[in-house]
C-alpha cells in the first residue's frame, strides 16, 4: 500500500505563524485568548473573550485574489503559502493534475453571510450585493481559492464537518493518495473569529460566557470549572504525499500519516457520545494496524465544555486506560473550529519531534475520568500520537501520526 | 448641480478606491480591460459603487458595453444629468 506523509506546514494563528515559536509559546503556557470588544455590542451574547489574528497583512495577497477571499480564505492561502514552502514543493508539479486540495471551513465565511443577507433583506433586492459575496460565502470558499492562488488543477474538495474539517481533510488526503488518486494533497482547514460563530455555541449553551476580566483563564478543558467554548480563528495546512515521490525528490519528512478513523453517534445533535468517539479511535488504530499501547500521546479534542471533556476522557480512558499522556490545546488557542485539528496536527508533529507532550492549559483541578494529564512539559519519546477532534453532528474524527 | 469636472474625479476616486490603481493609471483613454485588469466582477462591483455614490440606476447591457474609463465618464454624466432634471 502507497504510504502518506506530511512534508510541509503552514499556520496562521493566534500564537503566531511561525510554527517552532507557536510550539515554544505551547510549552511556555501563552494563551491566545483576549478580550473581544465587539462581543458586548450584541443583545444577549453572553461571550466577551476570544482568540483572534493579529498582525496578518492581507495586502501581500494580490487584488484579483483577495476581492473575493473572507478572512479565512487570506489565512488559509498565507499558511498554504508556508506550508509549500517549508515543503520545497517544485511549484511546476502543482498544475499537473495529480496535486489535489482537500480543505474547508465550518459554513463559508460568517462575516460575509451577514454582509450579504443585511443588504438583501434591508433592500428586499440583489442590487447591492457584491459581485464577490458568494464567492466568500460559499461553502468551499476556503478550497477553491487555494486552488486559484497555486494553480492546482487536480482533485478539489472541501470537507465541512466543522471542527472535525481539519482531521477529515487529512483522512480524506491519505486516501485519495492511497487510491493512487493524487500523489499530493494540500489539505487542513480555516475559520474566522465572528459574532456568529460565537452566538452559535453560546445559543446551545455550549460557549463560555463573561471572563473579560481574565481572558486567558478560559477556556479550561478538563477542569472543574470549565464553563464553555472560547471561540478562535486561523488556517493550518499541511502538505501531504505518497511517501516514496517525497523521498525521490528529496523532500524532508516531517510525519507520517498512519491511520486514520471515523464515526457518527447518530444519536444527537449536539451532545456527543463517548461511545462514537472510542469507535473512530479504534478505527484510526485498526487503520494503522496498531492498538492502543502503541499510542504515546493523545492530543485531545477538549473544548472546555461540561459534556465535551467528560465524555472525551470516559471513551479516552476506555480506549487508552490511565497512563498514556493526554493533553488539550484550546486552552492555548482557543477552538479554532475548522483549523483547530491541522493546528494540533503541527503541534503533534513538533511534540514527536522535540520529544514533549505539551500540557493543558488552565487545568488546574481535573474533573473528568481518570486520565493522564501532565500539567507540565512531559519529556517522552514519542514515536506514534493519536489526535481527535469531533463536531456537532455527532462526527468523530480520529488520526494517527508517526515519527519519520 | 453637479459639475462634469466633479462627476468624472468622483468616477476616477471609485476607480482607483475600489481596485487599487494608480490615479495616474485612470486615464479617459484607458481600457477596463486591457489596461486596468478589469474584468466582470469588477464591472459589477463598480456598477454598485456608482449606483451608491449618485443615486442613479445603470443598465446593465450599457454597462457591459463599456470599453474605457470615458465610457464611464460619459454615461454616469448622463445619467445623473437626467436625475438633477427629474428632480427640478
Amino acid at each position: 500500500m502507497r504510504r502518506v506523509v506530511i512534508t510541509g506546514v503552514g499556520l496562521v494563528s493566534p500564537l503566531g505563524s511561525d510554527v517552532g515559536a507557536v510550539f515554544d509559546a505551547v510549552l511556555a503556557g501563552r494563551s491566545g485568548v483576549v478580550k473581544v470588544p465587539v462581543f458586548a455590542s450584541v443583545d444577549d451574547l453572553g461571550a466577551r473573550i476570544g482568540a483572534p489574528v493579529s498582525g496578518f497583512e492581507p495586502a501581500k495577497i494580490p487584488r484579483k485574489y483577495r476581492r473575493s477571499m473572507s478572512r479565512m480564505v487570506q489565512y488559509a492561502v498565507s499558511a498554504t503559502a508556508d506550508a509549500l514552502a517549508s515543503a520545497r514543493y517544485p511549484a511546476d508539479q502543482l498544475g499537473s493534475g495529480r496535486v489535489a486540495v482537500v480543505a474547508g471551513s465550518t459554513t463559508g465565511s460568517p462575516d460575509a453571510m451577514q454582509e450579504f443577507w443585511k443588504e438583501f433583506l434591508e433592500t428586499n433586492s440583489i442590487r447591492g450585493i457584491s459581485s464577490t459575496s458568494f464567492l466568500r460565502v460559499m461553502s468551499h470558499t476556503v478550497a477553491s481559492h487555494i486552488a486559484l492562488v497555486y494553480g492546482v488543477t487536480g482533485h478539489v474538495q472541501s470537507p465541512g464537518c466543522a471542527c472535525a474539517v481539519s482531521n477529515q481533510a487529512v483522512g480524506i488526503a491519505a486516501d485519495l493518495i492511497r487510491l493512487g488518486r493524487a500523489d499530493m494533497v494540500i489539505a487542513g482547514g480555516a475559520d474566522e473569529l465572528s459574532v456568529l460563530s460565537a452566538a452559535t455555541f453560546d445559543v446551545v449553551m455550549a460557549g463560555c460566557r463573561g471572563h473579560e476580566d481574565a481572558p486567558h483563564t478560559r477556556p479550561a478543558p478538563f477542569d472543574r470549572s470549565r464553563d464553555g467554548v472560547v471561540c478562535a480563528e486561523g488556517a493550518s495546512i499541511v502538505i501531504v504525499e505518497e511517501r516514496e515521490a517525497a523521498l525521490a525528490r528529496g523532500a524532508t519528512i516531517l510525519a507520517e500519516v498512519l491511520g486514520y478513523g471515523e464515526s457518527c453517534d447518530a444519536t444527537h445533535m449536539s451532545s456527543p457520545e463517548p461511545e462514537g468517539m472510542e469507535a473512530a479511535m479504534q478505527r484510526s488504530l485498526a487503520d494503522a494496524g496498531l492498538s492502543a499501547e502503541d499510542i504515546a500521546y493523545v492530543c485531545a479534542h477538549a473544548t472546555g465544555t461540561v459534556v465535551g471533556d467528560a465524555a472525551e476522557a470516559r471513551a479516552m480512558e476506555h480506549v487508552f486506560g490511565t497512563e498514556v499522556p493526554v493533553s488539550s490545546l484550546k486552552g492555548h488557542f482557543g477552538h479554532m473550529l475548522a483549523a483547530c485539528g491541522g493546528c494540533e496536527i503541527l503541534m503533534c508533529i513538533e511534540a514527536m519531534r522535540r520529544g514533549i507532550v505539551p500540557p493543558t492549559l488552565n487545568l488546574e483541578d481535573p474533573d473528568v475520568a481518570p486520565i493522564h494529564l501532565p500539567r507540565l512539559p512531559l519529556p517522552r519519546s514519542l514515536p506514534r500520537v493519536m489526535t481527535n477532534n469531533f463536531a456537532f453532528g455527532g462526527i468523530n474524527a480520529s488520526l494517527i501520526l508517526g515519527k519519520p | 448641480m453637479a459639475t462634469a469636472e466633479e462627476i468624472i474625479a468622483t468616477v476616477d476616486r471609485i476607480l482607483v478606491d475600489q481596485f487599487e490603481l494608480g490615479a495616474d493609471q485612470v486615464a479617459p483613454s484607458a481600457r477596463l480591460r486591457e489596461d486596468l485588469d478589469l474584468d466582470s466582477l469588477d464591472a459589477a462591483d463598480m456598477m454598485i459603487a456608482i449606483e451608491k455614490r449618485f443615486g442613479v440606476r445603470l443598465d446593465d447591457n450599457v454597462a457591459r458595453s463599456f470599453t474605457t474609463v470615458e465610457d464611464i465618464h460619459h454615461y454616469v454624466r448622463k445619467l445623473v444629468l437626467e436625475k438633477e432634471a427629474a428632480e427640478a
